[in-house]
């Protein structure tokens, strides 16, 4: 105990300081400081009476902000996460914010995202009340070879009397917890007009039945693996929901519990931000706050979102879209939304740059759902980057017509390649790495279409 | 006109594998593909496939594959003996090993085409481009440039039927320099799925062993200059060799 004081002491004065010093790493260098004095730091923190972890390859961080913020507008003090890195010393850093220097807990509550490799590290000390978990999909190669992989960790790490908040609609995720028997709470999203029948993506893993290996049938799919699935040859299939999202009212949502149903302010209208509402209220209801308590913190919540900015001049609309390269799953939703967007469209990709010394894994772009590309609303697909050849290539056998491509290496000259035909709406993709391209190209093309030179 | 069997599609298609099968379709236009699957027949044992395509998977399906290809085992050998075109990417290539060896010691056995041994280590990925080459006899020497990601490596002496010599990146394992396993038209690879769009010139080899000399790859003039543009960046000693973004 006395290496973990010690811990604690280096921990707090390391925070104070990177604060006075004005410097960066103030939400993971305490942490990881303090856990290099007491590897077993997290067993001995000062634990609040109540955590609540929030894990999944996407949405966790909007899920954790929406409890977080219902949970304080409904006067609660937490601890959390929200401003630092979600493996185990960014939690070792805000668990030791969260105590006094004698290690009492000033809050009762903790709202934790836990990036999902880190659950062994952080769950064999810490054990959640509620763990939440969005989603298992395919996810950058580099760490995650496949949702298995993720979901065997997780559910090795798993504490058995932490209840489970899952995702229903995802069979990988809804199994969690089958082996160790935790007390499980599902929410799901109805079928909406535009959900199909089938899997459309390159990509659907949980093509089979994990009991019988039976290939799978789906009621509905929202993308990829996410929808509603049964198997034909024994009893498995997607569990029942305890909060269902029945529908999206104009600004509202409506929500199916037992035999209630419940409106939600609806903070986000795209599927990705209404399963993570419905996770935060599942959560939230599964703690115990009352329905009118998250109706009434939810009432003025929004997200905002950086990944999504829009200008127009004169007849074209500009929408610069951040789409995360090198995750399969991101680029498909992404390239699904341009498809389905009304009217003509160009599309300029910057997804694949040079980074330092270190190269790309480019098998990525062979899962992803180029093809939804392929299609005649799209009139042109400028690809930027030093590896646009290769995107230039995976275009071709998706099947878009040379016609309707081009190039640019360095940018320079991408907006002159576009159309920018008045009503057409020009969607800028770029990777979350380029916001200063996309940038630089968004105001050459604005630069064009002020000067008049437009088609 | 060319048929092209893809095993186990509805699993074993991890990082783009099946874009292998697709892509000799799009180079040798009327080829047809047949998806195997767990349940069926493999098309190789009826003697109806001229090349036959297997792509990484989950653990879990690489071994329902290994499973599912053990009543076989006769069948491909005999296809490998009389020249049947083989490619087993990513951890597909265990198919080959006699067995795999799991993190805790425990095995399961594989279909033993070779004398080699896999070993999981599934917290310690090792990703690494990859920059080799094999001799193709009348084609002269041949260019491998593609990408590896993967949980676990080969161990044993494959210097008599490797599939490429490596100038950047391991071979089988850490100490090895000899990528993968050659036997006959058999290749087994760790390279990952997209190997044949990325590799026009190893695409154009195998349309020959398959006896269609007049294909060309699909877009050969886009790929080939996606592929200098990759040897470029492969050769450029800038480039770290391992731990790709
Ligand atoms: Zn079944």
């Amino acid at each position: 105990m006395f290496r973990f004081y010690i811990a604690l002491l280096m921990g707090k004065i390391a925070r104070i300081a990177i604060k006075i010093l004005g410097r960066s790493g103030g939400t993971n260098y305490p942490g990881q400081l303090a856990l290099k004095i007491c590897p077993q730091l997290l067993a001995y923190v000062g634990r609040p009476e109540k955590i609540i972890a929030i894990t999944g390859t996407n949405g966790k961080t909007t899920t954790s902000n929406l409890l977080a913020d219902i949970f304080e507008k409904n006067g609660y003090t937490i601890t959390t996460n929200r401003f630092g890195s979600n493996i185990d010393t960014g939690i070792a850093t805000s668990l030791l914010t969260g105590v006094t220097l004698a290690n009492k807990p000033k809050n009762k509550l903790a709202v934790l995202e836990v990036d999902e490799r880190s659950s062994l590290k952080i769950y064999n000390y810490i054990k959640p009340d509620f763990l939440v978990c969005t989603n298992l999909l395919r996810d950058s190669l580099f760490r995650n070879p496949h949702p298995y992989f993720i979901f065997d960790i997780i559910e090795k790490a798993l504490p058995s009397k932490t209840v489970l908040v899952l995702n229903a609609d995802d069979l990988i995720t809804a199994r969690l917890g089958s082996l160790k028997g935790n007390r499980r709470v599902y929410y799901s999203v109805a079928r909406f007009p535009e959900d199909r029948d089938e899997p459309f993506n390159l990509t659907n893993d949980m093509a089979l039945c994990p009991l019988c290996g039976a290939p799978l049938k789906f009621s509905y799919v929202k993308y990829n693996h996410i929808g509603r699935a049964y198997c034909p040859s024994c009893s498995f299939g997607s569990p029942a929901a305890d909060y269902t999202l029945k529908a999206v009212l104009d600004n509202e949502i409506e929500v199916a519990e037992n035999e209630s149903e419940d409106r939600y302010h609806m903070v986000y209208g795209t599927i990705h931000f209404l399963y993570d509402e419905i996770a935060a209220i599942a959560a939230a209801r599964s703690f115990g706050l009352s329905a009118d308590q998250i109706k009434r913190a939810l009432a003025d919540a929004s997200v905002v979102s950086t990944r999504l900015e829009e200008v127009s001049e004169g007849e074209v609309k500009i929408i610069t879209y951040m789409t995360k390269s090198q995750i399969a799953t991101a680029c498909s939703g992404v390239f699904d939304i341009v498809r389905g967007f009304p009217g003509k469209k160009e599309v300029v990709l910057i997804l694949d740059e040079l980074h330092g010394n270190v190269s790309e894994n480019m098998s990525y772009i062979y899962d992803t759902d180029y093809e939804f590309l392929n299609h005649e609303s799209i009139s042109r697909i400028v690809i930027v980057g030093a590896r646009c050849k290769d995107n230039y290539l995976r275009l071709l056998l998706a099947g878009v017509p040379a016609e309707r491509l081009a190039m640019s290496e360095t940018g320079e000259d991408a907006a002159e390649l576009l159309e920018l035909a008045p009503g057409s709406t020009l969607f800028i993709l770029p990777d979350l790495t380029q916001p200063a391209e996309a940038e630089k190209i968004r105001q050459a093309v604005l630069g064009r279409l002020r000067s008049g030179k437009e088609a | 006109m060319l048929r092209i069997e893809m095993l186990y599609p509805e699993a074993a298609n991890l990082y783009g594998d099946r874009f292998n099968a697709w892509y000799l379709q799009k180079s040798c236009p009327g080829s047809t593909v047949i998806s195997t699957s767990f349940s069926d027949v493999p098309a190789f044992a009826k003697g109806e496939a001229d090349i036959v395509c297997m792509g990484g998977a989950p653990e879990i399906y690489q071994e329902k594959a290994i499973a599912a290809l053990m009543p076989y085992r006769s069948a491909l050998q005999e296809c490998i003996d009389k020249g049947t075109i083989f490619l087993f990417t990513g951890n597909a290539v265990e198919a080959a090993a006699e067995y795999i060896e799991n993190e805790d010691g425990s095995r399961i056995g594989s279909l033993g085409l070779t004398k080699l041994y896999a070993k999981r280590d599934r917290m310690n990925r090792y990703n690494s481009i990859f920059l080799g080459s094999f001799d193709g006899g009348e084609s002269g020497q041949i260019e491998i440039a593609g990408f590896r990601s993967q949980s676990s490596m080969m161990y044993g002496d494959n210097s008599s039927f490797y599939a490429f010599a490596s100038e950047k990146g391991c071979g089988i394992n850490r100490e090895s320099t000899l990528a993968g396993v050659r036997l006959g038209n058999f290749f087994g690879t760790y390279l990952l799925g997209p190997l044949l769009p990325m590799n026009p010139e190893f695409t154009r080899y195998i349309l020959r062993l398959a006896g269609e000399n007049e294909a060309a790859p699909a877009f050969e003039k886009e790929a080939a200059a996606a592929f200098e543009a990759r040897l470029m960046e492969f050769r450029d000693p800038h480039f770290a060799t391992e731990n790709l973004r």
